[in-house]
């Protein structure tokens, strides 16, 4: 596998549910390498102010015609200056990057969980589960209807979605880590393997149930980064073999590896 | 008009000025896919130390204006498995790869020049200044001039590589910490190391790092950067590599002009890879548009006008 850097030709750039936006990139190559899970280091402008470092997003979708998708919330600076880019301007893009999702452990069903903007890495994972002939049930939580993500991707695909807001004004009145414990509660067949992305004390709750029922679960870490590459171990991430790199040897890690506290 | 570039640092040839600073680069070839590593002037490593060092407690980095906030910790797998493992990637590079090196105590940068030199290593740098880790004295070595000396003239008594030892900047004068290290027996000095700083977030009230304190590197220092260049340039006659701050040729031709014979690159690299290339294609340029034929001709070229 090889990164590759590059000004890449902006396709499309839209707003979408919950200050969220979409932007498309023609990158032929990095599309074709990227793998779900891994991401991509924009330099979002060329000027030494803020944002002064590059940053890492996730590859929603890298789809077979060379077009590269990321889904991002506008936060900060960086972001609203990225949200602001032009169809036909290009991007400086280093990618793909990191160690994404294993997706080839057996044919177990596919839990997918997602919290907020989370949900980004989990669109081009959980179109490789169905391609590979898994099952997959995407739960998707929000704080409220409005910033409900990703409604026509998930569409699209032919998945078992279960949507839970904070305020109950869509889907089930519920933090989706309560509806990913119901769902281990019931569920009578436990040959599954859970995949998540969104805030870390989510992340920690996945930890903790994917322990309790005896599943492997993978989990994707967010975390500053200078690099993206190995080079400034700026990203560590505490886990039982000690400080890991969440650019190079994650951002993905099974969940059960990974030291919380 | 070809423009000669070359740069003698010691006994170290380099192609051009140009060089990658520790910590930076890693071990060269993690940048593999992006960059030709053999275009750079030279490599200087990530520090190893005696022993395996797991690093500082995250988050390790933090962003402030123009520039980046890192207590790193040193984190490096140990001079065992760095010379198993990294050194013959570096040995099987056609530009020259300078070996930083840093102990807890005198003896343990003796000990890793030993090993080093047995190894035939052409180069070492002493990282006497990381600002995020404390050496058994409680400071940095590179805080006072009798702590360089006893360290540069231990490590000096024990190898014939060419020494360069980098240079902190948190200190009241660096003209003495430079005529320290050259007196002590240093080929090259190399300045500065990162500012001593640190961030707060104020909705948590607590520190942006895990270390509280970090070292500040990028634009943000390089003003003073070039003060402290051009200041340690003008008190001693060895090689001088000038860094801090350095996004582009032409900052690192401010760093030339102030005295520096080469530059090194540092946090740029992680903005883009390729910073270097684009410095050393810049610093052409400009030379051949001002009919300089050797980079030399630039060296401490500043112009003083005291009436």
């Amino acid at each position: 596998m090889m990164m590759h850097q590059g000004n890449f030709k902006i396709i499309s750039n839209e707003k979408t549910a919950g200050g969220c936006f979409k932007l498309r990139v023609m990158a032929p190559e990095a599309a074709e390498e990227a793998r779900p899970g891994q991401f991509v280091h924009l330099r979002v402008q060329q000027e030494i102010d803020k944002p002064f470092l590059r940053r890492p997003f996730a590859v929603c979708d890298a789809i077979d015609n060379g077009v590269l998708e990321i889904l991002y919330k506008v936060r900060g600076r960086g972001t609203s200056l990225l949200s602001e880019k032009k169809e036909g301007g290009l991007l400086d893009i280093i990618g793909p990057l990191g160690n994404g999702f294993d997706c080839n452990v057996g044919s177990k069903r596919a839990l997918v969980v997602a919290g907020g903007i989370g949900i980004a890495p989990l669109i081009f994972l959980s179109r490789k589960l169905l391609d590979a002939g898994r099952e997959v049930v995407f739960m998707r939580g929000a704080v409220t209807a409005g910033d409900v993500l990703c409604r026509r991707e998930l569409k699209d695909m032919k998945l078992n979605v279960i949507t839970a807001t904070d305020d109950g004004s869509e889907g089930i009145k519920s933090k989706i880590t309560e509806v990913l414990e119901n769902y281990l509660r019931k569920e009578k067949d436990k040959e599954m393997e859970i995949f998540a992305a969104g805030p870390r004390p989510m992340l920690k709750v996945v930890a903790r149930l994917s322990g309790e029922y005896k599943m492997e679960s993978q989990v994707s870490m967010d975390e500053m980064m200078a690099c993206g590459v190995g080079v400034c171990l700026g990203c560590a991430v505490m886990t039982k073999d000690g400080y890991k790199l969440a650019c190079k040897d994650g951002p993905v890690f099974k969940a059960g590896d990974i030291i919380w506290e | 008009m070809g423009v000669d570039l070359s740069v003698t640092l010691g006994k170290i040839k380099m192609a051009n000025p140009v060089m990658v600073s520790s910590g930076t680069f890693g071990c060269g070839s993690e940048y593999g896919d992006l960059v030709d590593v053999n275009s750079l002037g030279a490599i200087v490593t990530k520090t190893v130390t005696l022993k395996p060092r797991s690093g500082n407690p995250p988050p390790r980095i933090a962003e402030s204006a123009s520039g980046m906030l890192n207590a790193i910790g040193l984190e490096n797998i140990g001079i065992d498995r760095f010379i198993e493992e990294k050194l013959p990637y570096l040995r099987s590079l056609r530009v020259p790869a300078i070996i930083s090196i840093a102990g807890d105590t005198v003896e343990e940068y003796v000990c890793l020049a030993e090993r080093l030199n047995k190894e035939k290593t052409a180069a070492l740098e002493l990282n006497i200044s990381c600002p995020n880790v404390k050496s058994k004295k409680g400071r940095m070595f590179s805080q006072d001039k009798e702590g360089v000396r006893e360290v540069v003239s231990a490590v000096r008594r024990q190898t014939k590589a060419v020494l360069i030892v980098k240079l902190s900047p948190n200190v009241t004068d660096i003209k003495e910490i430079a005529m320290a290290a050259e007196e002590a027996g240093a080929d090259v000095i190399s300045l500065v190391n990162t500012f001593g700083g640190m961030l707060v977030d104020i909705e948590k009230k607590v520190p942006k790092l895990g270390n509280v304190t970090g070292g500040l590197s990028g634009p943000a220092i390089k003003p003073i950067a070039l003060r402290m260049v051009y200041e340690a340039a003008s008190c001693v006659d060895i090689p001088v590599v000038g860094q801090g701050g350095i996004m582009n040729w032409e900052d690192a031709l401010e760093f030339i002009i102030v005295g520096a014979d080469a530059v090194s690159i540092g946090t740029a690299n992680f903005i883009d890879p390729r910073s270097t290339f684009k410095i050393v294609e810049g610093i052409k340029k400009y030379m051949a548009a001002r009919g300089i034929e050797e980079i030399s001709g630039l060296v401490g070229t500043l112009k003083i006008n005291r009436e």
